[in-house]
């Protein structure tokens, strides 16, 4: 019985070399491109950007101070093709997908460094696919955060306070994990994270003008804050399998408040909104 | 009664005739060379730099020998440089060759093949792009927007030409087909009798199978989030939906690749016994065979996609016309997959043939491979 299965087998094997042979003739690397632009800074006082970027690695920061911003794109032409327009004080930046299939072999991933100005008032869309996304906005002047992620890993931080006002920050992630650092000096007095599925961690350190809020809506996964111990917290639960984790807080119901709530200068409202997990919070 | 009709050396004799009059009465076009055609050009916007370097390149491709224009602008081929204090009007674009400038352009700056130096000095007033090269600062200014574009462009050679559609989804299906097949092969090497009796089920009840792989489709689904939330309220079960779902996921994936390769196999036996019942050499028979000629049958519907696909409403019909019969393939065989549990029931198959049916017809084009050979009835002659 076994003669006669390899028999078979070896009787197709010229035709399934000639197919192997004609796979590898047509298997070549879909082509990267590199894509450079910028614009020069000109004393605009307020840009709205709107970053798209399907897949890949990007990385956001503070630019050239002559470049109201600047962008270096690794793409992958076939599939990709790049996006850089500015009309009426709005630029859109990254990548559109051309909607072409196939199999890419090999090669580097996508990659792109976009730079904004330190100078004007800063309104940031971005709208993420899969892969990875390192987000320093540490010392730009936010006006206002959106960031939409799908799969992946999202870090976002601020080195450095921002030197403006910021109104409203919100994260989304459909799955993946997400990681927030030093969010007191992003001056966005309230927050929203919504996490899918995956692990959500919030360090809440830095220098909060004002009392803030921060609204947490995880699917499932579990969600780290880790908060500096002048801080006033207090963190409420909703949703039936949410545990939480955390030394120094008094219960009352679903609400935890930290010890020294009342005499801290700034106090912090974290609304967590969990299907399955858990919150815990580490001081610092 | 003689033929009114003028024969036809004469006729042929005048057409000549006219033809060389008609030729003689416009001697310019005759002697004069013919003229370049004019490609215009508007640089005015240099948003889509890929969109722009495509159009250069399909310009600059079969007319390399015509006549460049662009609007409120000048054309250089091959280089050009721009003294320092010197300035041009309007826009500037430079086909295959730096574009050196010491000077001031007012408009916007393109250059196709080669990098844009900014020399100390050097203005450019509008926006700048270096498709195929970069804008190397060395003292000069952009007032607008600087781009460039660089590496190599997608389904262009050096001379320009487009490499065509057909060929890139030709090479997809090659891959498809060759993926499918080891799949296949493998199958039939590690698991090739579960996978014959699956395969004799598609064979054997088609419409069951049909109708029940389409059922599946539309239960599996919903089953699964019940079965998912199940485990959730079970509190105890959350732990193990990340194994269900992946499980599942898993299970689905190989009941529909085993169920559509089974089709496949099905199809080929099928063709192979029409063609030995026939008396046809119909080669080996075996299931390696069986499976090239399946994927073959389906490969050469995608085959027609490939060749007509462009044809802009016949392509389509061709295209949903493929993906029907995938998808019919598909639901039949996981339909069959399903009814055999997964090749371990041969209830649908057929495979007991009542003794009536074993005529010389069927075991003759019936391959009895397997099958343990019938031991002559005691006492019988010796």
């Amino acid at each position: 019985m076994t003669g006669v299965r390899w028999a078979g087998l070896r009787g197709n094997a010229r035709w399934t070399v000639l197919s192997a042979a004609l796979l590898a003739g047509c298997g070549h690397p879909v082509p990267l491109r590199q894509f450079e632009y910028a614009r020069p800074y000109d004393g605009e006082p307020r840009l709205a950007a709107e970053v798209e970027f399907e897949a890949g690695a990007l990385t956001i920061g503070p630019g050239r101070p002559e470049d109201l911003y600047n962008m270096s794109l690794r793409y992958h032409a076939g599939r990709f093709r790049p996006v850089g327009t500015f009309d009426g004080g709005r630029v859109t930046l990254g990548v559109e997908s051309l909607r072409e299939g196939g199999l890419r072999i090999g090669g580097r991933p996508q990659a792109a460094r976009i730079g904004f100005s330190a100078r004007p008032d800063l309104d940031l869309d971005l709208a993420l696919g899969t892969g990875e996304a390192e987000v320093e906005l540490g010392g730009l002047r936010l006006s206002r955060l959106g960031l939409n992620s799908g799969a992946g890993r999202v870090r976002l931080s601020f080195a450095v306070p921002n030197p403006g006002s910021c109104t409203e920050a919100s994260v989304a992630a459909a799955a993946g994990d997400i990681r927030l650092d030093r969010i007191g000096d992003s001056g966005c007095g309230t927050w929203r994270i919504d996490g899918g599925v995956g692990k959500v961690t919030i360090d809440l350190d830095g220098d909060w003008h004002r009392d803030g809020r921060i609204v947490i809506s995880q699917g499932v996964g579990g969600v780290t804050l880790i908060a500096p111990a002048r801080l006033g917290l207090r963190v409420t639960l909703a949703g039936l399998l949410t545990r939480f984790a955390g030394d120094r807080f008094a219960r009352s119901g679903k609400s935890y408040t930290s010890e020294g709530y009342q005499e801290a200068v700034r106090h912090l409202e974290v609304d967590v909104r969990s299907a399955i997990g858990a919150v815990r919070v580490e001081w610092r | 009664m003689g033929d009114r009709r003028p024969p036809r050396r004469l006729v042929s004799k005048l057409l000549v005739a006219a033809g060389l009059l008609s030729g003689a009465a416009s001697p310019a076009a005759q002697t004069a060379p013919p003229r370049a055609p004019r490609v215009e050009l508007e640089l005015d916007q240099l948003n889509d730099p890929a969109g722009l370097e495509q159009r250069l390149r399909q310009l600059l491709g079969p007319s390399t020998g015509s006549d460049w224009a662009v609007a409120n602008g000048e054309v250089h081929r091959g280089g050009f440089r721009l003294g320092p204090g010197q300035s041009l009007r309007g826009h500037l674009l430079v086909l295959r060759g730096t574009a050196d400038l010491s000077g001031q352009v007012p408009g916007n700056v393109v250059v196709l093949d080669g990098d844009l130096v900014l020399r100390a000095g050097s203005v450019v007033g509008g926006d700048a792009l270096a498709i195929g090269g970069r804008i190397r600062e060395e003292g000069g200014k952009v007032r607008g927007e600087r781009r460039s574009l660089e590496g190599a462009v997608p389904g262009l050679n050096r001379s320009g030409g487009g490499l065509p559609e057909g060929l890139v989804k030709l090479a997809g299906l090659a891959g498809m087909v060759v993926t499918i097949t080891l799949l296949g092969f493998g199958l039939v090497l590690f698991a090739r009798p579960k996978f014959e009796v699956v395969s004799d089920t598609a064979a054997h009840s088609p419409m069951r199978s049909l109708l029940t792989g389409l059922l599946a489709q539309v239960v599996a689904v919903p089953t699964a989030g019940l079965l998912v939330i199940g485990l959730v309220m079970s509190v105890v079960g959350i732990l193990l939906v990340p194994f269900v779902a992946i499980t599942l996921s898993l299970l689905a994936a190989a009941g529909v690749l085993m169920g559509f390769l089974a089709v496949l196999h099905a199809m080929g036996e099928s063709q192979v016994r029409r063609r030995m019942a026939a008396g046809a050499p119909a080669g080996s028979p075996n299931s390696y065979r069986y499976l090239r000629i399946g994927i073959g049958s389906l490969a050469a519907v995608w085959l027609v996609w490939v060749a007509f696909g462009w044809v802009p409403v016949a392509g389509m019909l061709v295209l949903l016309g493929a993906g029907l019969a995938t998808w019919l393939v598909a639901t039949i065989g996981l339909g069959a997959f399903l009814l055999s549990r997964a090749g371990t029931r041969p209830a649908f198959t057929g495979r007991f043939i009542s003794p009536e049916a074993l005529t010389d017809e069927y075991l003759w084009a019936t391959p009895q491979l397997g099958v343990s050979a019938v031991k002559r009835p005691a006492g019988g002659p010796r």
